[in-house]
């Protein structure tokens, strides 16, 4: 009886020594200062690709945009997108671009907390000085909501987020944005968009029992356990054509929705459409369709 | 002896099939799928013409705008009487909870019916991007702050009927996002 309670003190002060030790464990890269000038209509425009204005606006539930709250359903628990606003007490508004910087392409908080991976930001890793510059000239737009978003309160051992930093280690990958020689100028943007900004790969990409995405295995290749329960198709060039898209149609339905069966797409596509790409150019939704027709270089 | 009972068999077996596809859907339920299938199908036959990869033809767009007027509006809110759901439509029950939002849907596509019949002689133009679509064209869109303008019909009309097309299909996949269960 004795020993047992020994062991499991013993295992208690590793686990505790253990979390303070990951906690303690310093993960973010140095934030170099921003000093560039933004560009607030670009900064716009990379933010509906990314989907920014889709994830942190509650439209089910009537929110501000950028506000926050709206909630996804997880394995892990639900987990809501924080408010974006500039408000100082509940969003923003006391961050700097170096903060900004640091939330978006490293995914951690001003004070180094790891998001929970729902955010998107691995897509984000290659954003340069001066997309970052205009992203945030284009958030000093929006409007302050002085309004909490609900607190993510995941159990334990999720709730302790200095555990994702184990996650990082083994699933954050980098992203697949750097050209290709040898391809066109419209591949190499929509590949660009595709692994980066638009985060495709984010819901049409299978995740392990640990949330990580399947990236050697189930590249494209569709989710049928999407936050909230929904379910994502196989995106992969093959199963594109096979399910009757060409670059024509789907370029035109990253516009309008409309699928090569007449239908309009629903569920969070059809939000990803109505909230991100419809206000991306032509030019920009044909560069990605000819990248997902084209995956070639898997 | 044996193939024909097979033969028999498989025979039952289709029919119990497209009953089963059927079955559940009566009445207005099956009218309101069938409602929603003539808008794809008339949406999809409309497309390439849309997109200008056929020859526009104004006739074309009035007969694709009277499919949408038979179903859109108070045509499309009579088919979902309160509270009447079951499978196999896909209807979400939020229909009936978030009343308001869905008839506002359902009004915005008969308002494009109407806006694609009385632009039909327009023609096909350059397309125009969301952002100068929502009027004003500034940020203030692209962060999700627009302030709505409140369209008309009559309003709407001025545009190419490429835009308006395209507009519509944007109402049908922010109400098919909200108030459909997706598969």
């Amino acid at each position: 009886m004795r020993k047992i309670a020994m062991g499991l003190l013993a295992l208690t002060v590793a686990g505790v020594g253990g979390i303070m030790a990951l906690r303690l464990f310093p993960v973010a890269a140095p934030v170099t200062p921003i000093t560039l000038v933004g560009d607030v209509a670009s900064g716009g425009y990379l933010a509906r690709a990314s989907g920014c204005i889709a994830c942190h606006t509650d439209v089910k539930g009537g929110g501000r945009p950028l506000a926050g709250g709206t909630g996804f359903e997880t394995q892990f628990g639900t987990v809501y997108a924080p408010n974006l606003t500039t408000d100082v007490e509940y969003g923003i508004g006391d961050w700097t671009i170096e903060d900004f910087a640091k939330a978006v392409r490293q995914g951690l908080s001003p004070d180094d907390i790891p998001y929970y991976p729902v955010f998107t930001y691995a897509f984000y890793q290659d954003f340069t000085d001066q997309q970052i510059a205009d992203l945030w000239a284009a958030f000093q737009t929006v409007g302050s909501v002085n309004e909490p978003a609900p607190k993510t309160d995941l159990g334990f051992p999720f709730s302790e987020r200095a555990g994702l930093k184990l996650w990082r280690a083994a699933f954050m990958y980098a992203p697949r944005t750097s050209p290709v020689l040898g391809q066109s100028d419209a591949w190499n943007r929509g590949r660009e968009l595709v692994e980066g900004a638009t985060h495709c790969a984010a819901c049409h990409t299978d995740r392990n029992i640990a949330g990580g995405r399947k990236v050697n295995t189930g590249r494209m290749q569709g989710n049928n356990a999407l936050p909230g329960g929904s379910k994502a198709p196989a995106i992969t060039s093959a199963a594109l054509a096979a399910a009757g898209w060409d670059l024509d149609n789907l370029s035109y339905a990253l516009q309008t929705g409309i699928t090569p069966t007449g239908d309009a797409f629903g569920g969070s596509m059809g939000e990803v459409v109505q909230m991100g790409t419809k206000f991306l150019t032509e030019e920009d939704r044909i560069a990605m369709a000819t990248y997902l027709m084209d995956q070639s270089d898997d | 002896m044996k193939f024909k009972t097979f033969t028999l068999a498989a025979s039952i077996a289709v029919i119990a099939t497209t009953v089963a596809a059927h079955k559940g859907a009566t009445g207005v339920l099956l009218e309101r799928m069938q409602a929603m299938l003539a808008m794809g199908k008339a949406t999809k036959a409309v497309a390439p013409m849309m997109r200008g990869q056929i020859d526009y033809d104004a006739d074309q767009t009035r007969a694709y705008a009277a499919v949408l007027q038979t179903h859109s509006g108070e045509a499309m809110l009579a088919l979902f009487p309160d509270g009447l759901n079951a499978k196999p439509s896909v209807a979400k029950d939020n229909v009936w909870t978030d009343w308001e939002e869905f008839s506002d849907l359902a009004n915005d596509l008969a308002m494009y019916a109407a806006a694609l019949d009385l632009a039909s002689e327009n023609g096909l133009g350059e397309a125009v991007p969301a952002v100068d679509s929502l009027m004003g064209g500034d940020t203030v869109d692209l962060m999700g702050g627009a302030v709505e303008v409140e369209q008309t019909a009559q309003t709407l009309a001025s545009l190419p009927v490429n835009t308006l097309f395209a507009q519509s299909a944007q109402v049908c996949s922010a109400c098919h996002s909200k108030f459909r269960e997706e598969e």
